[in-house]
């Protein structure tokens, strides 16, 4: 049974490639406004397991749900979500603004709409939308694929090392902008310190299972 | 499945994207003339450079296809409107089926797919996006304005003959067929590869295989006898009134005649181009029907594939897979190339470490998995050495000449033909950011290009043996003609596999969106004509020596070879010198990707 009130529902969720098992009977649940971290080692499944909740595919057992719904079935419930992979894809070609464009009008958003939106973000992060993305640096990149991932507003945040290859201000600015996200953040990480300052719950993965979780007492969130 | 946004949203997203796409792969395929133009323009021009080469790709397609349009002038003239009709309108699809083949290498694994699944589209519509968004303006000049200028041509070769209108219902009518063809070929050669890379290689694709060589073989074969009966119809005199052009000229007309039970097939009236084609030269009802009827079913068709489209984005090739449960013959062919490479390349791990990455990269090897033993090419220029079989045995002149053209190009081809389909595995510059680990080790642009040789060319190496065994059997060649043919075999054996890796030497390009564009940068691509056409002229020029040296004149010893192929063997041995000494040099100024 989930909780009433779950934004993300992770129930008995394993995920096998072949014979490999990548993530073994995970179960968790994520609330509005809670900011919820995974930590392990490099292989542990944190990267799978956040692609499942993004819906970029398919689990081999149990259920995710978002919202109610399935995020990998249903295009609407993947409109709430807003997704960073560890290694963004962005075209070399077009320029971040381009990127904007382009992100708005697939999330059917009007192009006045996604300007409004993405200025404040942009400036937060001290981004110029004009040069192409092959001219940027890797922090920069990342940085232009936060903005797409927030530009719709979404209700759950899901980043994969959301602040690797920041440097240290860029990074502090990341985190100040994922605490106003008003909806639920799912995030993996290797800083134990940006974890233990940032999540409102930690969880350990190892082996694809999460082998312990710890709730942060006082937190601002 | 229900899609986010509505059909507005959907449209102004789907131009968008095509746009920028468009726009985008023109850019990475221009990039040095671009470069060049925005040096050479005024600034006042702004974003002009493109809208240039925009323009210069624009009159290379309607150049291509004005040239495409004057050969079915005359062709149009040679037969009954019927059958010229039938003709051009078979040519219209099998030109919209090599487009689906085309789009097939992107649809299947979208360079954009994490973000097209992301977005809230069905992976219908994420299908369709990356079918459109491939290479828009090659689908645009493939499905439209090619059937366009066709159009044109037909109507003023055959005016007064057939009812204009009807001439361009009918070809409304086979355009949109074949927009449809080209989703129905995009979506089974890409069900096939699906199939292929997460089951393996099996049953089916080895029946496919068979299939499709026997169809070459047999269409091979079916050339040779034309060419072959033309040939002895023009030295027989039946037609030796007027100029060699004349007599040349009569050979389309001979081939149209040798095939003409082919072309009643094609011409069928129940026929897809037989039913237009009497619709719009008889004006027949029933024609416009049943050509009505085809195109409807082929646009359902299509329209239930691409329902169907993208399914497997999400599950992932390998989820399901069992590696080593046997049975797979690219797994087969994995452990045969790479105990091959450790024997004949002792000590090189790096050879077989590319071996095995190139058969187990399943996103190349399930596209064309029997390029590793040879593909239906191959089997093409079998048919050929074949129907020519009855000629050669008369006359030992005609055999020369068979080996050194025919054998020069068959084995040119079927050494070229790995490297081009698995350039994603071969080429230099493919290992992308991958060099900057290759570095770290110590190992160079120029060990990674030797390697990157030996392992291509041990994979062109098996088909070239087959194809040299098969060609020497079924034509029944002399002793002295089979050293011949082994002779142009080894040539093309060291010449092209390095012509095709120098390109991506010279000019490397480390980033790529999709596997499909490693080397189809312009510059690359220019640098590979030029070698082709180099190429071309040695192996010209090889065939005149070889020719006044006396080795193939009727009567001549098998001995008088000797000195002719010792010269030739001399005159390889620079050429491979000089490329290997280029190759060394270009490799110093390889730099490592961003």
């Amino acid at each position: 049974m989930t909780a009433r009130n779950a934004l993300l529902a992770v129930t008995g969720v394993t995920k096998r490639f072949g014979s490999d098992v990548a993530i073994d009977s995970v179960r968790f649940e994520v609330e509005r406004g809670e900011r919820f971290c995974l930590v392990g080692h490099n292989g542990a499944g944190k990267s799978t397991l956040l692609r499942l909740i993004a819906g970029l595919s398919y689990p081999s057992e149990g259920t995710i749900s978002v919202l109610g719904g399935d995020p990998a079935r249903e295009p609407s419930v993947r409109r709430r979500i807003g997704y960073l992979s560890d290694q963004p894809h962005l075209y070399d070609k077009l320029t971040g603004g381009e990127h904007l464009r382009l992100h708005a009008a697939l999330y059917g958003l009007s192009p006045e709409e996604a300007s409004v939106r993405s200025e404040g973000l942009l400036e937060d992060l001290g981004l110029n939308p004009c040069p192409r993305v092959e001219r940027l640096s890797f922090g920069t990149r990342k940085k232009l694929a936060l903005v797409l991932a927030l530009v719709h507003e979404p209700d759950l945040l899901v980043l994969d090392e959301p602040t690797n290859g920041l440097d240290p201000a860029s990074a502090e600015v990341v985190e100040d902008l994922l605490r106003r996200h008003v909806g639920a953040v799912v995030l993996s990480t290797h800083s134990l310190e940006f974890a233990a300052a940032f999540a409102s719950e930690i969880g350990v993965m190892r082996n694809g299972r999460i082998t312990s979780r710890g709730v942060r007492r006082g937190d601002d969130g | 499945m229900m899609d986010a946004g509505g059909a507005a949203d959907w449209g102004r997203a789907t131009l968008l994207y095509g746009y920028l796409m468009s726009r985008a792969r023109l850019e990475r395929r221009s990039e040095r003339v671009l470069r060049l133009l925005e040096r050479v323009l005024p600034a006042r021009f702004g974003g002009r450079p493109l809208l240039v080469v925009a323009a210069c790709a624009l009159g290379w397609y309607v150049a291509a296809t004005a040239a495409l349009g004057a050969a079915l002038f005359g062709l149009l003239r040679l037969a009954s409107p019927v059958i010229a009709l039938s003709l051009l309108f078979a040519s219209l699809l099998a030109i919209a089926a090599s487009c689906g083949l085309s789009t097939a290498g992107r649809t299947i694994s979208p360079p954009d797919k994490e973000r097209l699944l992301m977005v809230p589209l069905s992976e219908r519509r994420a299908y369709c996006l990356a079918l459109g968004g491939g290479d828009p303006l090659r689908l645009l000049k493939n499905l439209l304005v090619v059937p366009v200028v066709s159009g044109f041509a037909a109507s003023v070769s055959l005016a007064g003959k057939v009812s204009l209108p009807a001439l361009w219902v009918a070809l409304a009518l086979v355009a949109s067929s074949g927009c449809a063809l080209a989703v129905v070929v995009d979506r089974l050669v890409g069900a096939a590869w699906v199939r292929r890379a997460s089951r393996g290689a099996r049953g089916g694709s080895l029946a496919a295989y068979g299939l499709s060589s026997a169809l070459a073989c047999a269409t091979g074969s079916l050339a040779s006898h034309i060419l072959l009966s033309w040939l002895s119809k023009v030295a027989g005199g039946s037609s030796h009134a007027g100029s060699p052009l004349r007599q040349a000229s009569s050979l389309p007309e001979h081939a149209l005649d040798e095939i003409s039970p082919l072309l009643r097939v094609l011409a069928h009236p129940a026929s897809p181009v037989g039913a237009a084609a009497r619709w719009a030269a008889e004006g027949s009802g029933t024609g416009l029907a049943l050509a009505a009827l085809w195109a409807g079913a082929t646009v359902l068709a299509a329209a239930f594939l691409a329902a169907g489209g993208g399914r497997w984005y999400r599950e992932g090739l390998r989820d399901g897979r069992h590696e080593g449960t046997g049975g797979d013959l690219l797994d087969l062919a994995e452990t045969c190339y790479a105990g091959l490479g450790r024997i004949l390349y002792r000590g090189d791990r790096l050879v077989e470490v590319q071996l095995r990455n190139l058969c187990r990269r399943r996103e190349t090897t399930a596209a064309g998995p029997f390029h590793l033993v040879g593909g239906p090419l191959l089997w093409l220029w079998v048919g050929l050495a074949w129907g020519a079989a009855p000629a050669l045995g008369s006359s030992g002149a005609a055999a020369g000449v068979f080996v050194l053209l025919v054998g020069g190009w068959a084995a040119a081809t079927t050494v070229r033909t790995p490297f081009e389909a698995f350039r994603a595995s071969l080429s230099v510059d493919a290992e992308g950011r991958g060099m900057g680990l290759y570095r770290m080790a110590g190992i160079g642009a120029l060990d990674l290009y030797v390697a990157k040789l030996r392992a291509g060319r041990l994979i062109a190496g098996v088909p070239l043996c087959g194809l040299l065994t098969l060609v020497a059997v079924v034509a029944d060649l002399s002793l002295a003609e089979c050293v011949l043919l082994g002779a142009v075999g080894l040539a093309s054996w060291e010449v092209w596999p390095r012509v095709e890796l120098l390109p991506g030497l010279a000019s490397p390009h480390f980033v790529h969106e999709h596997p499909d564009e490693v080397g189809t940068h312009r510059e690359q691509q220019r640098l590979s004509e030029l070698a082709e056409d180099a190429g071309g002229a040695i192996s010209l020029l090889g065939l005149v020596v070889l020719l006044t040296g006396g080795l193939v004149t009727p009567g001549s010893p098998a001995w008088t070879a000797a000195p002719v192929l010792l010269a030739a063997a001399v005159g390889l041995g620079a050429i491979l010198r000089l490329l290997d000494r280029r190759a060394a040099r270009l490799a110093e100024g390889v730099d490592l990707p961003p």
